[in-house]
């Protein structure tokens, strides 16, 4: 845990990414823990985790690190997490980040404002661990090949 | 059409009007399908909630919602992650396939697209089971299919 001096008042979550080494640092931002806990077990051991309960404490956490993919439920206490998404997405050095969606919405509308507002994924909960992480998976590679790629979306 | 043998319906989601009249006819007439229309990929979502087709084709390129945004709307959803999606592109580049395969589309076909392929592409579409779908739209290699 880095002191707070270090990082002017900003106070990073209790389990902020344990793995020393990752190939992938993942953020989430969930209310409910144990749901974030669940599907971020199924990734693989090579990714770092941060699970933060609000939009305040996730931008405290981008602040200290920015992660190569942001998971977010939609309802925040603090904020909507679409405005987050929104936020992260017009940050030019934030282009790169992967911007995923978990929520327990299912509104056809939720679903376009998320991919509107710059979301590269949108999973309704309840959600299998196992297709989170195919999804992850496929986002990196599609990532990847966009980016090797002319083609713009 | 009899009432013993329901036409099969296709949600075509294109914004391109020449291409909307090719495929009505040819899917209508040559494929036997009843076809629906819609012109974006967000009134595509709507249409796939509301009148829940078969199967779709899907353009990539679209105002609002663009098609791999709008095939991992429905692949995010439980309600319709088992839909056969074929995903449609005027686009001719190697990455471009690759790129539609990686939203998670059943099959994807290069415009100008000849009527027979693509019906080929539907009924395989539409035969594939669950974990068949999840392997193709997936990509999945043996290495990956440890995770599930």
């Amino acid at each position: 845990m880095t002191s707070d001096d270090n990082n002017r008042g900003l106070r990073l979550p209790a389990n902020y990414y344990p793995k020393s080494s990752p190939q992938m640092s993942v953020l989430f931002i969930e209310p409910d823990h144990a749901n974030a806990e669940r599907l971020s077990r199924a990734l693989t051991n090579l990714s770092a985790v941060a699970i933060v309960p609000s939009a305040h404490a996730a931008i405290n956490a981008i602040s200290l690190h920015v992660p190569s993919l942001i998971v977010t439920e939609i309802d925040l206490p603090d904020a909507n997490g679409l405005e987050l998404i929104a936020r992260v997405h017009a940050t030019p050095a934030m282009r790169h980040v992967l911007l995923m969606v978990v929520t327990a919405r299912t509104g056809v509308r939720d679903k376009i404002n998320a991919f509107q507002s710059g979301a590269d994924d949108y999973l309704v909960k309840p959600l299998d661990p196992a297709v989170f992480a195919l999804r992850v998976q496929l986002l990196s590679r599609f990532r990847k090949v966009i980016s090797n790629s002319s083609l713009t979306l | 059409m009899n009432e013993h043998a329901e036409a099969l319906r296709v949600l075509v989601v294109d914004d391109d009007p020449g291409v909307i009249a090719v495929l009505r006819d040819g899917l209508r007439l040559v494929g036997g399908y009843e076809v629906l229309i819609a012109r974006d990929g967000a009134h595509g979502l709507e249409s796939v909630f509301e009148t829940a087709p078969d199967c779709i084709i899907v353009d990539v390129r679209m105002p609002g919602l663009n098609g791999y945004q709008f095939v991992r709307a429905l692949r995010g959803d439980p309600a319709t992650a088992q839909k056969p999606i074929i995903v449609l592109s005027a686009l001719v580049q190697d990455r471009d396939e690759l790129a539609g395969m990686l939203s998670g589309a059943d099959a994807y076909l290069f415009k100008p697209i000849k009527m027979a392929d693509l019906l080929q592409a539907l009924q395989q579409a539409m035969n594939l089971t669950a974990s068949e779908r999840l392997k193709r739209s997936h990509l999945l290699t043996e290495e990956d299919r440890s995770l599930t």
